[in-house]
């Protein structure tokens, strides 16, 4: 469980809420999406506004201003931190402490973009984000926010159908996720496996170590 | 709302604490989540607050950022002068700082005619009015947008943008001087000088400050201590968007027009008073 790369945050109602932090690869693969559609968005401005001379490349120079600093921070603060190509991958942008992102916060870590980028193609936020735990490029620190995965809507468990067999000792909590999350994919795994799983998941829940 | 919701979280505590089945735990986690999410939304009355900043409290906040804003000047307007009096009087050193080719094809915009023929000098046609206007926007703003990103590589980026902004513009004023087309060119940037480099300064002043809590973060941690300047300074930024978004206005819509000259002086003194006023005089209250 500690390998998990999870942030735990206490709402003031005193509940904890358990975030996903999303690291480098679906992160860049989401950012290659929005590249492509920023691209298809200007392609889209560029072609009306060849056809109305000077005043279309004005237009268009404005908008490629429009686009290049401002789409992610629209698509963040508008659809809940989510740009089409987060949420094509599944991941949003929230305030480090767990709350929707704020109009400010995703100026900010957008505007840095430009240092994250530095020198060449996002070293600096590469290395940012391999060197900090919750996967954050410079402009996130200082934005203070943080890229999750967003959780899937809870599902219906799909065990195997078995004889039920009550354990002779309390299982705990981790324990019995664990079992469960197993169960669940132990459909995919092979003979071996199947039967190492049962017999580890079984033995050290008893000593509660897993 | 806040009620079903706090009602939400007992449940998932309990359920938690009584050790309930996985699947309703999640569920219940999960609806928490979402209902966290909407009732922590930061929410806005932003048109509210921009009126409110726009009143006042940008100019507030610039006082209030002031040795910033002289700091960023000082780089600025440091290397213009040096390279004003450097390149009056040994006019070959231009070639050392601008390419050939810039030079000549700034020499042609500004001097393809007499310089105190009103008739035609660089008088453009409306459409490319509206294209160099949206060139200064995209080049401009980016440029100030750079300069406030630059701050957090060790306020470096900034530097180099506000000292290289000076050169090339102190390199280029005097050339236009040297070749006798000073009049053409006082009477293009004049209008529209104050509101650029004002904003320039601005933006410049917001990354050195954000350099600055990178290396010296005091009793912070170096992230709480970015965090927090780079909040402080936003309102600078945008500020500083809005002034050069007036002064691409300007300089595409005024600065080409061939009114006489004392009429272009004229306006680029009102500008620089109205900016002037502004900063000194609003939004005395909002200081705080």
């Amino acid at each position: 469980m500690m390998l998990d790369t999870v942030r735990d945050i206490t709402t003031p109602e005193l509940i904890e809420i358990r975030l996903h932090p999303a690291g480098f690869l679906p992160r860049g693969f989401a950012f290659f999406i929005d590249t492509i559609l920023r691209w298809l968005l200007m392609l889209l401005i560029a072609i009306p506004s060849m056809f109305i001379g000077d005043l279309g490349i004005g237009l268009f120079l404005i908008s490629i201003f429009l686009i290049e600093w401002f789409y992610p921070v629209f698509f963040e603060v508008v659809f809940k931190g989510k740009t089409p190509g987060k949420r094509l991958v599944g991941l949003k942008v929230l305030n480090d402490n767990g709350t929707p992102i704020s109009l400010s916060a995703s100026i900010i870590r957008n505007f840095l973009r430009f240092a994250d980028f530095f020198p060449l193609f996002y070293l600096f936020g590469l290395i940012s984000m391999l060197t900090n735990k919750e996967f954050r490029r410079l402009g996130d620190i200082v934005a203070g926010t943080i890229v999750v995965y967003t959780e899937p809507a809870a599902r219906r468990f799909s065990i195997p159908e078995a004889m039920p067999v009550p354990p002779d000792f309390p299982l705990s909590r981790d324990t019995q996720k664990t079992i469960v999350s197993f169960a669940e994919r132990s459909v995919g795994l092979t003979k071996p496996r199947q039967e190492a799983g049962t017999l580890r998941g079984i033995t050290s829940g008893g000593m509660g170590s897993l | 709302m806040p009620q079903r919701y706090r009602n939400l979280c007992q449940h998932l505590a309990i359920a938690r604490d009584r050790g309930y089945s996985l699947l309703l735990v999640e569920r219940l986690h999960n609806l928490v989540q979402s209902g966290h999410d909407i009732l922590y939304r930061t929410n806005s009355g932003i048109s509210g607050r921009m009126l409110n900043y726009i009143a006042g409290g940008f100019a507030a906040d610039l006082r209030a950022n002031l040795r910033w804003v002289l700091l960023s000047t000082l780089l600025i307007i440091g290397p213009w002068i040096i390279m004003m009096v450097v390149i009056r009087l040994w006019p070959d050193f231009i070639y050392v700082v601008i390419a050939p080719d810039d030079i000549h094809q700034m020499d042609d915009m500004y001097n393809g005619d007499d310089a105190f023929d009103y008739g035609a000098s660089i008088l453009r046609d409306s459409g490319s009015n509206w294209k160099m206007f949206g060139f200064y926007i995209y080049n401009n703003i980016s440029i100030a947008f750079r300069a406030f990103a630059g701050g957090l590589l060790a306020g470096l980026g900034t530097v180099y943008t506000l000292v290289f902004n000076g050169i090339h513009m102190g390199a280029i004023e005097a050339r236009l001087v040297n070749i006798g087309a000073g009049r053409n060119f006082y009477s293009f940037v004049l209008g529209h000088t104050a509101f650029e480099i004002g904003g320039i300064i601005i933006s410049g002043a917001t990354g050195l400050k954000l350099g600055w809590s990178l290396i010296m973060p005091g009793r912070l941690s170096r992230p709480d201590s970015l965090k927090t300047t780079a909040r402080s300074v936003l309102g600078l930024i945008c500020g500083s968007g809005i002034m050069l978004l007036i002064a691409a206005m300007i300089e595409a819509f005024w600065s080409p027009h061939n009114f006489p000259l004392p009429i272009k002086i004229a306006g680029g003194v009102f500008t620089l008073l109205l900016l002037l006023g502004y900063f000194i005089f609003t939004g005395r209250r909002h200081a705080a």
